[in-house]
């Protein structure tokens, strides 16, 4: 014991000093072993606990071990070989690679991601770019798709995605660490120290992430992937004050740079190099509060505050003629939730108030008869969102084997006033193994401040993109079904279908709003309709805890109402597998595989299908602690530049090497 | 179970599946036939003649005509305008032209916008944009500019100069012979006429650089200068390049573009491979018979609509309209389309049309 104190306090101390020493033991516990997937406990779909296999709303799960069999060392990573996900980050390369999720077929401010049940901000041109979230903290990430405003409010159309944060187990000190090298100089290191006492813990998270540039283009200053260093650092605290009373603390400062580069052909003067430096800090603080009333009552009280902050540079290369913009965004938020059960009712009811700020400036260095003379325009005047939410939501199990989720919310936007969206879900387990899922529910998302206040100035060039302070936010329906079947040795089969009818969608109208003295002025107007409708098959075999097999096929179809065509760069066929086999000589082996099939991108344009394979072995090597190498994108899958729309991979072929080690170490 | 994925799948069965572009194919009543309303308009020697589509009729418009909604065309000599844009405070505009069939059909395909009547000249195509990197690649093109009995051939040869390590836009680099009856003059180059007047943001009032052909000399004006001095023939300012003529100026200069037929077809690849050098020859090969060519419409600045130089037959040899039809918008509703067709010139002269007649009817309309 005193060995292990020693032990763990210079872990503590070096983890204090440098986010790459930390360490962490969390829950769930780390282990290589099979774990119950069923016994998972989910929050995201009812926010109630429940059984993930028994839980009213499907919700599917990636642990933070299953991300790390993955390769995962972030968000995007662990969640992007989901069966029904997708996150191709090339996708979004008109607004640097940003690894956006897909559900359903929808994306960016239609997807809504939550760390701890609160909402992410941060976004790069509507995407939350899930890479810049690392596994350092988390727990596991929940996924529910379709939509959940009634729950979660704006933004929850295609679907939802928690990253949930856990707690230490280990009483004492414990911790955990992470340290992996991959080629293109890249390093990872990640992890935690813990103190888990009788009434109190708390936890120290570091991360650590650096990688080289990938360029597509022999000889080329341009870069496709920037070089890109990533740190995080937080601080999570916990306790109970009394018999009835938790609280919860979490601090943390995730730090974002990359270092792009293109290269810009000026007619008649040659090719000038742009340094594209770039910088996102994002500071959270939440604050929770659980107290328990008795006889099943509780009460949860959450208090969130956000910044961040982003500044990209357009850096001409030896020259003073530069661009920085800076964005700014701050979200406050107050929520309570109060949950009461009744016998077989159980009761939801919160409210939510939130205030958004948001601003962005443009500052440009320009020749101005022959002289520099810098200029800063306010591209976004700085702009406050507000709003206040009611929602409730009523479980009742009707019989045994029969449940019934009804629910709805109500909301009131300083924007665009009011907005209520109701949702009705139905679970019936007719035998222990079977369970009958569907729902049909509303979903919305606010105009976002860019969409309402920006402006865009290429006056110059005969345009302006101005905000339009008079949209309404876009609304959807969306209904889904599962059945799910699970043998008692070991075999799963889910099969699901759903469907999304959105109106209102917000785009830039390619009608000129106004025009005087020569410029045309564009702006934002709910003009768009969309369909989306799919279907999913997924299953899984797990033999005798040593091999377990999973497969799932995903289909996609989408429809673009306004322009009668299909929703750009949606895959229609996704197909993944996977196999994870005990070996011999305590050899851990994973097997993944993606088929992604080609998709529309404009008329008589496809960005082209691709295959990826990943690989990973790990061993034990001593006690506590895992040895473990890897590929990703074995069959060095990668975009080609010259072609137009491509979004298969900017990153080849990965190769890592890394090793994870737990104190206390768990008994073999 | 099995009913289960039945039902479940219910949703997908009730949807096309398939990743078809367009309007879904029907097999529905084909719309009403009709050939639409004919009307004559007299265009005048002097002045405006005022029509609105919706009977159609001609009309008068009350009090200042580009404050009014009630009409839709107006014409004037050969000009055609909308009302909208420079032209009227309408919701107008046009679109075209398009194939004569497509007034049969009644149906426009899709467009991406409305044309709304703007400002310009001669130059106005000078330049083709590259909307990924916000460019613009000078297309060469010849340019004739006329001022009383002299004449000169102009060729833009850049938008951009290097200052301070770093592009500069709005820089031009031209070069220009003057030609006569007796040959071509020498020919004149610049390299650093600044049109940048004062950025992008700068106010209206920042003079930019303006040239006389004839003596090189070079002159600072701002847009209200410029409109009131004769001691220019082109100025240059941002992305724009004016001709002092008609609403240009004073000077009554006019000007032409010499390759405007090839505009349509060049795309941003094909202009993106022209050089100075491998445009040499087609500067150095107009001369006095090319600038003489009888089919030129030389004018100075004016108002260009989506009906400017492509309602006239170029090939016919008396005035005629050009077998086209055009898509018009309702300067009062900005919503109602109706598709046009110009069917006759009677009594035109080199001044006017005469009697035009048209042929109009609302969108989505079938001629049998």
């Amino acid at each position: 014991m005193r060995m292990r104190r020693s032990t763990s306090a210079v872990l503590f101390f070096g983890a204090s000093l440098l986010p790459l020493a930390a360490a962490r033991a969390e829950e769930p516990a780390s282990s290589g072993k099979d774990k119950d997937k069923g016994a998972e406990v989910v929050v995201t779909g009812t926010r109630t606990p429940e059984q993930s296999q028994r839980a009213t709303v499907r919700v599917d799960v990636v642990t933070r071990d299953e991300a790390e069999r993955r390769g995962a060392t972030n968000v995007a990573e662990a969640i992007a070989g989901q069966p029904g996900v997708q996150i191709n980050p090339s996708a979004y390369g008109d607004i640097g690679n940003p690894s956006a999720i897909q559900i359903q077929g929808l994306d960016r401010q239609r997807v809504l991601i939550l760390e701890d049940g609160e909402r992410v901000i941060g976004d790069v041109g509507g995407a939350i770019d899930l890479s810049r979230m690392p596994l350092s903290d988390v727990a596991r990430v929940e996924v529910v798709a379709g939509p959940m405003s009634s729950l979660y409010g704006t933004s929850a159309i295609g679907g939802v995605v928690n990253v949930v944060t856990g707690q230490p187990l280990h009483p004492g000190f414990s911790g955990r660490a992470r340290l992996e090298g991959r080629n293109r100089r890249g390093v990872i290191a990640q992890g935690n120290a813990a103190w888990r006492g009788e009434r109190l813990w708390a936890t120290l998270d570091g991360n650590f992430f650096r990688t080289d540039g990938v360029s597509l283009v022999e000889d080329a200053v341009d870069l496709a992937m920037p070089s890109r260093l990533q740190g995080m650092l937080g601080v999570r605290v916990g306790g109970n004050l009394n018999e009835r009373t938790r609280i919860q603390g979490r601090v943390r400062w995730i730090h974002d740079a990359s270092e792009g580069r293109t290269s810009q052909i000026v007619p008649g003067l040659g090719t000038y190099r742009i340094d594209l430096p770039q910088r996102t800090d994002r500071f959270t603080v939440h604050l929770v509060e659980l107290v328990d009333l008795g006889r099943g009552r509780s009460l949860r009280l959450a208090l969130g505050q956000q910044w961040a902050f982003d500044t990209t540079q357009k850096d001409r290369y030896e020259s003073p003629i530069d661009e920085t913009r800076e964005r700014t965004a701050t979200l406050s938020s107050l929520e309570t939730t109060a949950t009461f059960a009744d016998g077989r009712r159980t009761w939801v009811v919160g409210m939510r108030t939130e205030v958004e700020k948001l601003s962005q400036s443009l500052t440009r260095a320009e020749l101005v008869s022959g002289s520099v003379q810098t200029s800063t325009i306010e591209e976004l005047v700085p702009v406050t969102l507000g709003s206040v939410a009611g929602y409730a939501q009523l479980g009742w199990k009707l019989f045994d084997s029969l449940t019934l989720l009804a629910g709805g919310r109500a909301e009131m936007h300083l924007r665009y006033g009011g907005v209520a969206v109701p949702r009705l879900a139905l679970s019936y387990q007719p035998t222990s193994s079977v369970t009958v899922r569907a729902s049909v529910g509303r979903g919305f998302r606010a105009p976002a401040a860019k969409e309402i206040g920006f402006a865009f100035d290429h006056g110059a060039l005969g345009y302006r993109v101005l905000g339009n302070p008079d949209l309404r936010p876009e609304t959807s329906w969306g209904t889904s079904g599962d059945v799910s079947y699970r043998s008692k040795n070991g075999f799963q089969v889910r099969g699901s279908v759903f469907a999304n009818w959105i109106d209102g969608l917000i785009d830039i109208d390619i009608r000129p709003a106004a025009s005087q003295g020569g410029i045309d002025d564009y702006t934002y107007r709910n003009i768009g309709r969309a369909r989306t409708f799919g279907a999913q098959i997924d299953g899984s075999y797990t033999l005798a805890g040593v091999l377990r097999a999973e497969a799932g096929y995903s289909y996609l179809w989408t429809r673009d109402d306004e322009h009668e065509r299909p929703l750009e760069g949606r895959p229609p066929h996704t197909v993944v597998s996977a196999l994870r086999a005990d070996l011999p000589w305590r050899l851990e082996l994973v097997a993944r595989y993606r088929m992604v099939t080609d998709a529309f991108l404009d008329e008589g344009l496809r960005t082209p299908g691709f295959q990826t394979i990943d690989a990973r072995i790990a061993r034990p090597i001593f006690r506590g602690a895992r040895a473990y190498a890897g590929v990703l994108n074995a069959l060095g899958v990668q975009k080609d530049p010259s072609r137009l729309g491509d979004q298969r991979p900017v990153q080849g072929r990965t190769l890592y090497v890394g090793l994870t080690a737990d104190f206390p170490a768990e008994e073999p | 179970m099995k009913r289960s994925f039945l039902a479940a799948a219910i949703p997908l069965l009730l949807c096309a599946c398939s990743e078809e572009v367009g309007k879904p194919s029907t097999t529905g009543e084909p719309g009403p036939v009709d050939t639409g309303l004919k009307l004559e308009v007299p265009v005048p020697a002097d002045g405006r003649v005022y029509v609105s589509l919706a009977k159609p009729e001609i009309v008068v418009p009350e009090g200042d005509a580009s404050m009014s909604t009630a009409w839709d065309l107006a014409f004037e000599k050969y000009d055609v305008f909308t009302n909208s844009g420079a032209s009227g405070d309408g919701e107008g505009g046009a679109f075209g032209p398009l194939d004569a069939v497509t007034y049969d059909e009644g149906i426009a395909p899709t467009i991406p916008f409305m044309t709304k009547d703007e400002a310009g000249g001669a130059f106005r195509d000078f330049w083709a944009y590259e909307p990924s990197a916000h460019l613009l690649w000078v297309r060469y093109h010849v340019f004739g500019v006329r001022d009383g009995d002299k004449q000169w051939k102009v060729q833009v040869l850049g938008y951009y100069a290097e200052q301070q390590g770093a592009p500069v836009s709005a820089i031009y680099r031209v070069r220009w012979a003057e030609v006569t009856s007796a040959g071509v003059g020498a020919t004149q180059t610049l390299a650093d006429i600044d049109g940048t007047a004062g950025g992008s943001g700068a106010p209206l009032d920042v003079p930019n650089e303006c040239l006389d052909l004839g003596t090189g000399a070079r002159t600072m004006h701002t847009p209200a200068e410029a409109l009131t001095t004769k001691d220019w023939h082109l100025c240059f300012r941002r992305a724009s390049i004016t001709v002092n003529g008609e609403l240009g100026g004073p000077r009554g200069v006019t000007a032409v573009d010499l390759n405007a037929s090839e505009t349509k077809g060049e795309t941003l690849d094909i202009v993106k491979a022209r050089t100075d050098d491998s445009e040499l020859p087609r500067f150095d090969k107009v001369g006095y018979a090319e600038l003489s060519d009888p089919k030129l419409i030389w004018r100075g600045d004016r108002i260009f609509s989506a009906f400017s130089e492509y309602w006239i037959d170029r090939e016919a040899s008396a005035p005629a309209p050009a077998k086209s039809s055009w898509l018009v918008q309702s300067a009062a509703d900005g919503v109602t389309r109706y598709l046009l067709v110009f069917d006759s010139f009677d009594g035109a002269t080199a001044d006017g049309p005469g009697k035009v007649t048209l042929r109009v009817k609302p969108e989505g309309v079938v001629t049998q």
